[in-house]
């Protein structure tokens, strides 16, 4: 049997209005998600992280600052590109839903709709840098970097006036943009996300939704 | 998936001359650091133009193991440092790899690296009052053609508005008619050698009362050496210090036209300036008073302090 068990009708491919995210019904008694998406391209280990990570809200308390619930715990996690601050973020990830959540949403938005209203000379001039060092260095890096968009408001920082103004800039319309609002409802929805060309984010998290488990695997081309 | 970038990639190297670009010009033409930066930024772009090919060029090959660094590999070697070819070596190899760049660019390049050499190690000051029309039409030409080969443009490393002034720089350098102004100078020259020294020391003494720093920048005529006057074009925003005394506006000027009232040479463009040797930018130097720079009608701030009008007392 196929590992994933599309049902036609629930197989939204979304490309009359979103290009980049693929939602999908996965066979809930499949335990291992990291099939799933072996299935879908090749599975990446990022190092430091298991190879299926598991999303979980988590108040602020305790966590690491490194991460972002140790940053925004049950708040409304902002909109960002996962591991922006890496030269080549992983193109894709797999979310599935292990305990759904009927109130606590995931955001979408399509970046090309907002980062391609600025001029492109003033993106290449606008250049950023990781928050910290990776394997002992820092690298240069740009909002759109041939194909890849990236956007993270804590993971990487300005280094010139330029970038300085353009980020606020992508702020201001990010606050405004309207998003596509996705809600795993049942164990086993899946969606794919194309990470170079979608932000993500997520809505605030109340007390009697702590039991949502989703399950992240990146994914490459 | 990549967590960096390699550090000998043409990527980095542009990106790396795109953050000096932005300190350069952070000073005025006429400030040694500008030209000290511009030096930084022409090896960035040199190697980047050699990593274009493949940063296995960028490699000093006199360790393999450079050459195993640059393809990516983490050489397994203890105290390993990558070294990457001398500067003057890969000014050599950009020259073999880019047929646009020739060999009186490549002596601009040494020469512009031998002064930012002789800056960080002697106590020499050669980027101090080293006149910008001696070097800055040729770095910006350097530049355009660096930045050809690695599919970038000047726009991307300068700006729309200093890519501009870049483009005009070049066309000046290029112009071979603007060097028939020599002949012009020449020709000046001698009318001046055939007046006598009494009209001579009265057309210096007029010339002297004549060209005020109010009107344009003073500067030595190139036939008769007496006082002339530069007129330009603003480049760049201004730079403004507030002062005890007031505001002081800096504006960086590009020369347009020259006259000289004691000798009677005159001609415009700065191709012409540039051919003359007269063609370094120069700073005009503005002084305001606050209350008229910031517009502020102190009358109108003391109306707004009384009371209503009113045409009878109450």
């Amino acid at each position: 049997m196929n590992a994933i068990s599309l049902i036609p009708d629930r197989f939204v491919p979304m490309s009359e209005f979103i290009n980049g995210i693929w939602f999908f019904r996965s066979d809930p008694g499949i335990e291992d998600t990291a099939k799933i998406a072996g299935n879908l391209g090749k599975v990446l280990k990022i190092p430091r992280m298991p190879l299926v990570q598991t999303l979980t809200p988590r108040t602020s308390e305790g966590e690491k600052k490194s991460n972002y619930s140790g940053n925004f715990g049950l708040n409304k996690f902002p909109l960002h590109t996962d591991l922006a601050h890496w030269y080549i973020p992983p193109r894709y990830f797999l979310l599935r839903c292990i305990r759904p959540s009927n109130t606590v949403t995931t955001s979408f938005v399509v970046a090309s709709e907002v980062f391609d209203q600025e001029d492109e000379a003033t993106i290449r001039r606008s250049l950023f840098r990781p928050r910290r060092r990776l394997n002992g260095r820092l690298s240069i890096l740009r909002l759109k970097q041939r194909d890849i968009y990236r956007w993270d408001t804590l993971f990487i920082r300005a280094m010139n006036e330029t970038a300085k103004n353009l980020q606020s800039r992508i702020e201001e319309k990010l606050n405004i943009v309207s998003c596509h609002k996705v809600s795993f409802k049942n164990p086993g929805d899946c969606v794919l996300v194309d990470n170079w060309k979608i932000l993500h984010g997520r809505s605030s998290v109340s007390n009697s939704e702590l039991s949502r488990k989703i399950e992240r695997v990146y994914i490459a081309i | 998936m990549e967590s960096i970038v390699h550090e000998w990639s043409k990527e980095a190297f542009f990106s790396k001359a795109q953050i000096y670009t932005e300190v350069m010009f952070e000073h005025d033409d006429s400030n040694w650091k500008f030209g000290l930066w511009s030096a930084f930024v022409i090896e960035m772009l040199v190697r980047a133009g050699v990593a274009e090919t493949s940063p296995v060029l960028i490699a000093d090959n006199k360790n393999w193991i450079n050459l195993l660094y640059a393809l990516g590999r983490e050489p397994q070697k203890p105290k390993f440092f990558a070294k990457s070819a001398p500067i003057n070596e890969l000014i050599i190899r950009i020259n073999d790899l880019c047929s646009e760049f020739t060999s009186e660019h490549a002596n601009f390049c040494t020469s512009h690296i031998a002064r930012r050499n002789s800056e960080l190690h002697s106590g020499n000051l050669p980027f101090e009052n080293l006149g910008s029309s001696t070097w800055l039409p040729m770095f910006y030409s350097v530049c355009s053609i660096l930045l050809t080969e690695i599919n970038e443009s000047l726009e991307s490393l300068f700006g729309a508005e200093i890519a501009e002034q870049a483009r005009e720089c070049i066309e000046a350098l290029e112009d071979n008619t603007a060097r028939s102004i020599n002949r012009t100078i020449e020709a000046h020259k001698d009318a001046w050698s055939a007046k006598s020294d009494a009209e001579k020391e009265n057309l210096k003494r007029q010339a002297m009362g004549v060209c005020l720093r109010y009107d344009g920048h003073r500067t030595d005529c190139p036939s008769c050496f007496c006082t002339a006057l530069i007129q330009g074009k603003p480049a760049g925003e201004p730079r403004r210090e507030v002062s005890e005394d007031g505001i002081v506006e800096r504006q960086s000027m590009r020369p347009e036209s020259f006259q000289c009232v004691a000798c009677g040479l005159k001609f415009s463009g700065y191709s012409k300036l540039l051919a003359a040797g007269l063609g370094d930018m120069y700073i005009a130097t503005s002084h305001y008073d606050a209350l008229e720079y910031f517009e502020v009608d102190i009358e109108e701030h003391i109306r707004g302090l009384m009371e209503d009008d009113n045409n009878e007392s109450f």
